[in-house]
């Protein structure tokens, strides 16, 4: 299982992309991995019309999965509309991420941040 | 230290390869490996002697009583307790619960104080957090030095703060996130030194009252008693417990990590307060009643049975006395030697690694565990990578969230040992955490 961990998996959680915090968010939620204590904060701001993503930062700490898929969701969300948005599923996490499959005990660290995000939205 | 040689044959289990490697199992404190005469006497109970207890008069049946009631007095005494004063539960968990409902119910009221330690497992902090919520009751939590332990400066200043108003005190015997080992005969005596107080003073506002004869009931209701729970989740794996000579109420273990099987635990309860009805049952149905009516119902006198409502895991029960057989057989003193050998040397060898920082105590009192953060990797990735060798170990917040959250903590991972752990496996975790740098750092 140590195979997860390809190389740009670790860059892509090490140099996350949309790290930070805004200025001025319309929505903004914080979740926990009860089971390891993760956190991860997601801001978004929602186009003019309100049905699209218009811009998302995120910040968190946690292990190699939850940041890295939380990366590349926030890039694949970004312009998304909310719709599309709240029917993506682990898969579409996995795929993000170039992984084939994920062990029992790593899938609520890869859905920690599709969680928050449609959590957020769906507010 | 034990010859792990031996016992390493008693686990099938443990010759299991992991990943093309040899597993190195290192997540005793979440759950121990059981020995085969565990597994044996549960698969011969029900292949043998399956009956249901206390119910029939044919043969299966009185044996299956028998296996019962034999198992019971075993585990009890393995406990240094009176057979009364055991009763099974599934789990600390429900062990607690038990104490919530059983005792709580009726014995805290509003503005009481319940006392419990930040290093306490969820399971001893959300029961009372629950408790406190129905009765209006408050949770004051004890903190920690900073080296991990039990602050028993904080502790003293809260039983003073408190006094009066507390009515339990509850904290883990062992901590399973950090190894600090409470001393209950230090704790013990603080609280009964308090309770001595506070009956003194009980003594003179009675009389007091009594000769101004304007005396409100509900002051002679002032009552000194604190009640103990300990949490021994931790400790009953790995050192002699004689719960008669302890002098706290209730005590609390899971069969489980202690080479027995899942399902099975046990809640020690002071025979006194079960005399005197303090503690009750908080199930009710066949097996603990002595006459049902339509209007209303009497408990049985026997307390053994008092708290055993339905049919009772028999085989569980038979599994737990053989798992107390095979400690007993090793010798809890060496048990815990052994214990403290694994530990110690699993501190000195991982402090050698820079990247690693421990946390918890570092002295002789720490027992069952070793938790460390590796800078700059989260645990879970630790853990996967230990894994890929063979390596089990725990990673997260351990079921001790406040505790995490209190240290600024994210995450740590924890090598916990038992009696067929040997120093080869310390050594193997130190060799897998060599890769965990080459893979992240
Ligand atoms: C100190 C402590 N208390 C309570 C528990 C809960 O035990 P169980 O899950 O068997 O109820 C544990 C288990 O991890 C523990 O370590």
């Amino acid at each position: 299982m140590t195979d997860i961990y390809q190389e740009d998996l670790i860059d892509e959680a090490k140099n996350p992309n949309n790290y930070g915090e805004m200025a001025d968010p319309d929505l903004v939620s914080t979740q926990y991995n009860a089971s390891c204590g993760d956190v991860i904060t997601v801001s978004v701001k929602l186009s003019p019309d309100k049905l699209k993503i218009a811009d998302i930062k995120w910040k968190g700490q946690g292990c190699v999965i939850s940041q890295a898929s939380m990366s590349v969701l926030s890039e694949k969300v970004k312009g998304l509309e909310l719709e599309k948005l709240q029917k993506l599923t682990q898969k579409d996490v996995l795929q993000e991420l170039g992984l084939d499959e994920i062990s029992v005990g790593r899938v609520k660290c890869l859905l920690l941040g599709l969680n928050t995000i449609i959590k957020l939205v769906s507010k | 230290m034990l010859n792990t040689d031996n016992i390493i044959r008693n686990f099938p289990i443990l010759t299991r390869v992991i990943n093309g490697k040899k597993l190195v199992y290192l997540d005793n404190a979440a759950t121990s490996q059981k020995p085969f005469s565990v597994v044996e006497a549960i698969s011969s109970y029900y292949l043998n002697n399956n009956a249901n207890v206390h119910r029939g008069v044919h043969t299966l049946s009185d044996e299956s009583t028998t296996i019962f009631e034999t198992s019971k007095i075993k585990i009890a005494k393995f406990f240094g307790a009176k057979n009364n004063e055991l009763i099974f539960v599934r789990n600390t968990t429900e062990a607690i619960n038990g104490v919530a409902y059983g005792w709580g119910e009726q014995n805290i009221n509003s503005d009481d104080v319940i006392l419990v330690s930040i290093l306490d497992h969820h399971s001893n902090i959300v029961v009372w957090q629950e408790l406190c919520k129905r009765k209006k009751a408050r949770l004051i939590f004890v903190g920690i030095t900073s080296d991990g332990k039990f602050d028993v400066n904080d502790f003293d200043a809260k039983l003073k703060k408190f006094a009066g108003k507390i009515k339990l005190v509850v904290f883990p015997h062992v901590s399973n996130a950090l190894g600090s080992t409470i001393d209950l005969k230090i704790i013990v005596k603080k609280v009964r030194a308090t309770e001595k107080v506070r009956v003194v003073e009980k003594t003179l506002r009675s009389k007091n009252i009594v000769s101004k004869s304007s005396g409100s009931k509900s002051d002679f209701k002032f009552d000194s008693k604190i009640r103990i729970l300990v949490d021994g989740a931790q400790s009953a794996p790995h050192m002699k417990i004689n719960f008669d000579n302890l002098d706290v109420d209730f005590f609390a273990f899971s069969g489980h990590k202690m080479l027995g099987p899942m399902g099975i635990g046990g809640l020690l309860v002071r025979e006194e307060l079960l005399i005197t009805n303090e503690m009750r049952p908080w199930l009710f149905g066949g097996g603990m009643i002595a006459e049902v009516h339509e209007s209303h119902t009497i408990f049985n006198d026997n307390l053994s049975e008092r708290f055993v409502a339905g049919t009772p895991d028999v085989a569980s029960v038979a599994g737990l006395a053989v798992a107390c057989e095979y400690l007993e057989n090793l010798g809890m003193e060496n048990v815990l030697i052994h214990d403290h050998g694994l530990v110690q040397y699993a501190l000195s060898e991982l402090e050698k690694n820079k990247n690693v920082e421990i946390v918890g105590p570092k002295d002789e009192t720490r027992t069952g565990s070793v938790s460390f953060i590796f800078k700059g990797v989260h645990a879970h990735d630790v853990a996967q990578v230990l894994d890929s060798e063979g390596i089990a170990v725990r990673s997260g917040h351990h079921c001790t969230m406040p505790l995490h959250t209190s240290q600024k903590w994210i995450a740590t991972t924890r090598a916990s040992f038992q009696v067929y752990n040997s120093k080869a496996d310390i050594d193997a975790l130190t060799d897998g955490l060599k890769k965990v740098a080459k893979i992240f750092l």
